[in-house]
């Protein structure tokens, strides 16, 4: 399958042709390409050689970009034989990176989608130890080529970790409209993946009450969008979107705990004693808890809350 | 919704109940050995939920015939009775639970009038008032048409004087009922709902207009009657389309028939949702404000269910101050605010009931 080691100009490789690219771009390569300086190419590119002369890379995409960022106008390359197929080429992308590191999960799913062209699901699986490194049962191996049929930016936000795969594939079961404006929205927050999914349920659970598709959302409940616009730090929009969608799927439940966290804090009770209402209010149970680090701690918190029994307000939350 | 797929038990006599029921089907049943066989037929479909409602069962109870409701806990219950005399249901209402109770559901027809028969002589023998009921797990007159069993039941209950059957449904399936010698122990109870559950969520049910004049012609005819609002679904504008159903009620029937009308809000196993996302794609049941109730069923945010039962409550009162109204699965809170008591001694609803029952039923008050 392959020739010797041979060295070739960079220039005659075809280095826009990303057919065998698994991996995304790095955006930074300066340290690879000071390692190259220091210490010289250690794994050499494999390409495969056409037959106008050019080659192709299968492997080593970031380190030809190193070498053209030090000038270098020469590469020592492995070169595939003249008559392989671009089956195989994939299948060696696939396989030298899947059995030098674990293959990230948008390598996985770039790898999936290419090979899906050959191979049908079945044939994913019963090759996939031997290829990926890890055996992948016929369902994921679906999943992954939903999630990999979805618009750009999905890839890139899998890849930066601002969506899961578990939001990524409740996303692949909507319009292209509803998965464009959730990955938008996905592009400008961070969020764990329970919560991104907590998101997607609240917006399309509102939406479905509402009767509206979820990218008129904010407009047809007349809400500004936080998104929109310079907002601040980008923990802080989260939040503040994540508030908004609560609220827009639990109206009365948000309006409720917000009023009596108004009343608790109207009480004034000290920092050191704190008043927490039932969960969702379902029970009628308070709980009352302070935390001491002496006996005159606990007498002084103790008269905090024999005053607090005259406090009508205190009387009306725990009445009401 | 017609049957289309017969299974009968190979071991199962050919009595007057079987046969009466088979003649009426119109299908020749498939005689198993293995209950296995409807079950593998049932879950090589896609949606198994819609086959089961197609393929019925005939077998018999290999369980216990009557046994006592499975309440919850923290939440108050009314000690029902059961009669277990099937499963499953040819209708299908999206918020049924009975989609996610089975697995896989299966409509099951429990043939034996003569095992039923002498359960209920020994819960007639009892120094105690019965409430019984078959509508737990299906609806209770789904094959009165087809079927021997409601007559049967009708009459064997009208022989004692210490229980009342409970006939819950969304049919109006009272033709072989409405002329037996009920002797008052028989309740004809429906579910009801604002047309527009009915017509958006009810599939495969009468009108509520239907069940009304049901109600009104069994009430003809000496019958007692209950009401059930469960599930109220809360609902944009749904204070003005319950309280018109209420309005409604008593356009067809006088309160003084009525023995009990109960209310219970939707709440639903966390399972049955995806059931529903499934099955029924249009309903957006599920998308209320539901929080999860402690006993982990999911319920609508207290303050909503307080709301909707106290405009509910003043609608009925208004029209009916004496009928006894009680809560389908609710906290002591929600007792308190809305009909301003508590039933929280141990079996207190249930006595509270027993004693409706015997009074406009007529059974021996020195029982309870
Ligand atoms: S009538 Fe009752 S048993 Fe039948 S589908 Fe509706 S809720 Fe279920």
């Amino acid at each position: 399958m392959f020739d010797t080691l041979r060295e070739i100009h960079i220039s005659d490789i075809d280095i826009r042709d990303e057919r065998y690219r698994i991996s995304p771009e790095s955006e930074n390569i300066s340290f690879l390409s000071h390692s190259i300086k220091k210490m010289g190419l250690m794994n050499p590119p494999v390409v495969r050689p056409m037959d106008d002369g050019k080659f192709i890379l299968i492997s080593g995409f970031n380190r030809i970009k190193a070498l053209q960022q030090n000038n270098e106008s020469k590469v020592r390359v492995r070169s595939t034989d003249t008559h392989i197929d671009d089956y195989h080429c994939l299948l060696f992308a696939v396989a030298t990176l899947a059995f030098k590191r674990p293959l990230t999960q948008v390598e996985l799913i770039i790898s999936i989608k290419r090979l899906s062209r050959y191979l049908d699901r079945e044939d994913m699986t019963k090759i996939s130890s031997a290829v990926f490194n890890t055996q992948l049962a016929q369902e994921f191996i679906d999943d992954l080529m939903n999630i990999g049929s979805l618009p750009s930016p999905a890839l890139k936000l899998i890849h930066t970790g601002q969506l899961s795969l578990k939001s990524a594939k409740k996303l692949v079961r909507l319009d292209l409209d509803a998965i464009s404006f959730f990955l938008d929205i996905f592009s400008k927050i961070r969020a764990s993946a329970s919560v991104q999914l907590e998101l997607i349920q609240n917006i399309l659970e509102t939406s479905l009450r509402e009767g509206v598709h979820p990218k008129s959302l904010f407009q047809e409940l007349n809400l500004p969008n936080p998104l929109d616009g310079e907002t601040v730090d980008m923990a802080i929009r989260t939040h503040h979107f994540r508030t908004l969608v609560f609220e827009q799927r639990y109206p009365v439940l948000s309006r409720t705990r917000q009023a009596v966290q108004d009343k608790i804090a109207s009480v004034k009770l000290p920092g050191t004693i704190k008043l927490i209402p039932p969960e969702n209010f379902e029970s009628r149970k308070y709980s009352i808890s302070f935390t001491v680090k002496n006996h005159e701690e606990f007498e002084k918190n103790i008269q905090h809350l024999t005053d607090a029994l005259e406090n009508m307000t205190l009387r009306e939350i725990l009445d009401s | 919704m017609k049957i289309e797929t017969l299974f009968m038990d190979n071991l199962l006599p050919l009595d007057d109940e079987t046969e009466y029921l088979i003649s009426r089907i119109h299908l020749k049943p498939q005689k198993i050995h293995d209950s296995g066989e409807v079950y593998d037929f049932i879950n090589q479909a896609d949606d198994p939920v819609s086959l089961a409602k197609k393929t019925l069962y005939i077998t018999q109870n290999k369980g216990a015939v009557i046994r006592n409701c499975p309440g919850t806990c923290h939440y108050t219950c009314c000690d029902y009775t059961i009669l277990h005399t099937g499963t499953f249901c040819t209708m299908d209402c999206a918020y049924c639970i009975l989609q996610a109770y089975f697995h896989p559901p299966v409509l099951q027809y429990f043939a034996g009038l003569d095992q039923i028969g002498q359960e209920l002589q020994a819960v007639f023998r009892q120094n105690k008032i019965f409430r019984i009921g078959t509508g737990e797990y299906t609806d209770s007159l789904i094959w009165e048409k087809v079927s021997l069993m409601p007559e049967f039941l009708v009459k064997t209950f009208a022989g004692q004087k210490n229980s009342v059957l409970e006939l819950k449904t969304k049919t109006v399936n009272i033709e072989s009922l409405i002329s037996l010698d009920h002797n008052e122990k028989t309740i004809m109870a429906w579910s009801l709902n604002t047309p527009e559950i009915i017509r958006s969520q009810e599939k495969g049910t009468a009108s509520l207009t239907a069940r009304l004049e049901a109600a009104k012609q069994a009430e003809s005819k000496g019958y007692r009657l209950a009401f059930h609002f469960d599930p109220i679904v809360i609902y944009p504008g749904c204070e003005d389309q319950y309280k018109k159903v209420i309005q409604k009620i008593f356009e067809y029937v006088r309160p003084e028939t009525i023995v009990w009308i109960s209310l219970g809000t939707f709440r639903f196993m966390p399972g049955l949702k995806a059931v529903i996302e499934k099955r029924f794609p249009e309903s957006t049941l599920c998308y209320g404000e539901f929080i999860q109730g402690l006993d982990n069923k999911m319920r609508y945010f207290k303050p909503l269910r307080i709301h909707i039962y106290k405009e509910m409550i003043a609608g009925l009162k208004a029209y009916a101050p004496d009928v006894f109204l009680y809560f389908c699965m609710e906290d002591e809170e929600v007792w308190e605010k809305c009909l301003g008591f508590f039933p929280g001694k141990e079996r207190e609803l249930g006595r509270l009931l027993d004693q409706c029952a015997a009074g406009r039923c007529n059974l021996n008050r020195a029982l309870i």
